[in-house]
């Protein structure tokens, strides 16, 4: 991959590159501080517009989008306590605090450089982990394959929100969706009903907009008018000098540790990282009894922990083609899309894109520092824009965004129908990752399965039996099931 | 038909479970705040998608918003009508007239 680093620079300096490293993470800061878009919906607003851009500036365009609106969260939750993304809901408990005693500029200082710094210390994990995680993964053949595949669905569903029934529910409707269409191996259609527009299966793009930004409106409106929340005095980012961090870096670093090591682990998300973080914070900083009234360790925790997971995310969804959470099966969704089939091989095959995206990660968390200083200034105000403005806006770009890409009504309607289908399934606790990582993962899934069964003549057994890779990844796969309905048990059992 | 099957069979599986557990303890989906509101906005998004391919961009924007944004509870009939305006206006001038990227057009008109 080092070879390819000369070409990924080229790329990444071009002007194409420079654009959307710029762009990328100006929108991000912007949509994150929103409060009700978060980073998924961000994302998925964006999408559309990167089909018609090459690979490279296409996924880095959303990397940016990605890692500028998990920071873009804290500026929301810092002037009006409500977290713009789920992960800055921790940020809140000391950044509001901090904003209303008169230190609304330094508590953001505080919150950028703590997430530049878990942003960049992702990357290098990032740019280490994943290719040596691809290298062990190079061998694998379709039965290994589909037994990676197999752990890494379990392992979303298994730690899904809510019920893991719903995760595991809602990711068979995603790989039977996916089944719509052509036959991988015999060519026939399915479930088309001589329907030329499903011939070749529903389009990821209208599903993914449908069930993450459609239903997002869908039950937003189903919910209480929210009124414009009051902002606190602000002139601007104040970074903390270097004495204000003496005893304070200690913090940092676990924090930034706390980050990596649960990004990698898929399913976990960044708002947990932010809470275990801040807890872990709070119980060993020699500043505990401030926390929760405006002490800066309470934000260094928070936004170093979530800032720390965006690279780690990244791993097992560039070395393995698993998504670590909705945001990450979004990409995978957009490699998809551009054509690159995810899994084990995509860092081998895809060389000068890897180095290109890895790089690019670097440096967009470089600008974090800058753009988040100049644009927190003018995100304030968008704080008190009327949530009504941006659910009407987001409908409209989201249908603007599906007709852009292929010009075919017929998408529209897909995604209409799966904003319905997406706001009724969550209003009864369904996640909805699982369904979009089951569509993009689910023809992998087939297909290595259908291709393992003919090498073994029918069996299913000799999948494990003759291949010691995939038994203990089909093993750890049970485990991963098996876990929460462990604790589920566990925790009946202490009520009685 | 091999592989739907089985993913059908172990969805089956599983909505079993979920019936069990659900019978066992009952679960509250939360209220709905507006019925009025969740089904206007639901159903002029709906129609909207519809309309696009057919009565082109320009028009259905501006009427879905004008649909939307008092049900979402703005009220002033003036910032209503120039968001619901300026916003797919915008949108159709940028994307028409600057990019080169045509959006449907409406049958009344090849502007927008």
């Amino acid at each position: 991959m080092l070879s390819a680093l000369p070409d990924a620079i080229g790329i990444l300096l071009s002007f194409e590159g420079l654009s959307v490293l710029v762009l990328g993470t100006v929108l991000g800061i912007v949509l994150g501080a929103m409060p009700g878009i978060g980073s998924t919906v961000a994302v998925a607003i964006v999408l559309p517009f990167t089909l018609t851009m090459s690979q490279a500036p296409a996924i880095i365009l959303l990397l940016a989008v990605y890692a500028g609106s998990v920071y873009g969260g804290s500026i929301a939750a810092i002037l009006i306590n409500t977290p713009g993304t789920p992960q800055s809901a921790a940020t809140c408990l000391d950044g509001y605090p901090m904003a209303k005693r008169g230190d609304a500029g330094l508590a953001l200082g505080w919150a950028t450089i703590a997430s530049v710094i878990g942003g960049l210390a992702s990357a290098v994990v990032l740019i280490f982990a994943a290719p040596q995680l691809a290298a062990v993964a190079l061998e694998f053949g379709p039965i290994e394959t589909f037994a990676l595949i197999l752990l890494g669905m379990t392992c979303i569903v298994s730690v899904s929100t809510g019920s893991v029934v719903k995760g595991l529910m809602a990711g068979m409707i995603g790989i039977f969706l996916s089944t719509v269409g052509g036959d991988p191996i015999l060519g026939e259609m399915r479930f088309t009903f001589d329907n030329w527009q499903l011939f070749a299966g529903f389009n990821l793009l209208a599903v993914v907009i449908g069930v993450f930004a459609l239903s997002e409106v869908f039950v937003r409106a189903s919910a209480p008018v929210s009124k414009v929340s009051e902002l606190v005095a602000f002139k601007g980012i104040v970074l903390p000098g270097w004495s204000l961090w003496k005893g304070r870096l200690r913090n940092l670093g676990k924090s930034v540790l706390i980050g990596n090591v649960i990004g990698v682990l898929p399913g976990t998300g960044a708002a947990t990282a932010a809470f275990i973080s801040y807890a872990e914070g709070r119980r060993s900083s020699p500043n505990r009894e401030r926390f929760g009234k405006g002490e800066p360790d309470g934000i260094v925790s928070s936004e170093a922990a979530n800032n720390a997971v965006t690279g780690g995310a990244l791993v097992p969804t560039m070395a393995l083609g698993i998504p670590g959470d909705a945001i990450t099966a979004v990409m995978l969704a957009t490699l998809t899309l551009h054509g690159i089939t995810p899994g084990p091989k995509l860092v081998d095959d895809n060389p000068t894109l890897i180095a290109a995206i890895f790089a690019g990660f670097f440096i967009i968390n470089l600008l974090l520092l800058p753009l988040g200083m100049l644009l927190s200034r003018v995100a304030a105000p968008i704080l008190r824009v009327r949530e009504a403005f941006m659910m009407t806006a987001i409908v409209i770009l989201c249908a603007l965004g599906i007709y852009f890409v292929r010009g075919n009504p017929f998408d529209l309607l897909v995604m209409g129908g799966a904003g319905l289908v997406g706001f009724l399934l969550r209003r009864q606790g369904f996640p909805m990752a699982p369904l979009v990582i089951g569509m993009v993962l689910g023809p992998t899934l087939e297909l290595t399965l259908r291709q393992g069964l003919i090498l073994t003549d029918g069996s299913f057994l000799a999948f494990f039996t003759g291949h010691p890779i995939a038994l203990v990844l089909a093993l750890a796969a049970l485990l991963a099931l098996s876990l929460p309905l462990l604790r589920v048990l566990r925790a009946g059992k202490t009520h009685e | 038909m091999f592989f739907p099957r089985i993913i059908l069979i172990l969805w089956i599986g599983l909505n079993v479970i979920a019936l069990l557990q659900t019978l066992l303890k009952p679960e509250d989906a939360g209220g709905i705040a507006s019925w009025v509101r969740i089904s206007v906005v639901v159903l002029a998004a709906l129609i909207y998608v519809n309309l696009i391919g057919s009565e082109g961009f320009f028009i259905p924007s501006v009427i879905f918003a004008l649909i939307c944004l008092p049900a979402l509870g703005i009220r002033s009939p003036a910032i209503v009508a120039v968001f619901a305006v300026a916003v797919p206006g915008a949108l159709v001038l940028l994307f028409n007239h600057s990019l080169g990227m045509p959006l449907p057009t409406s049958r009344f008109t090849h502007l927008f």
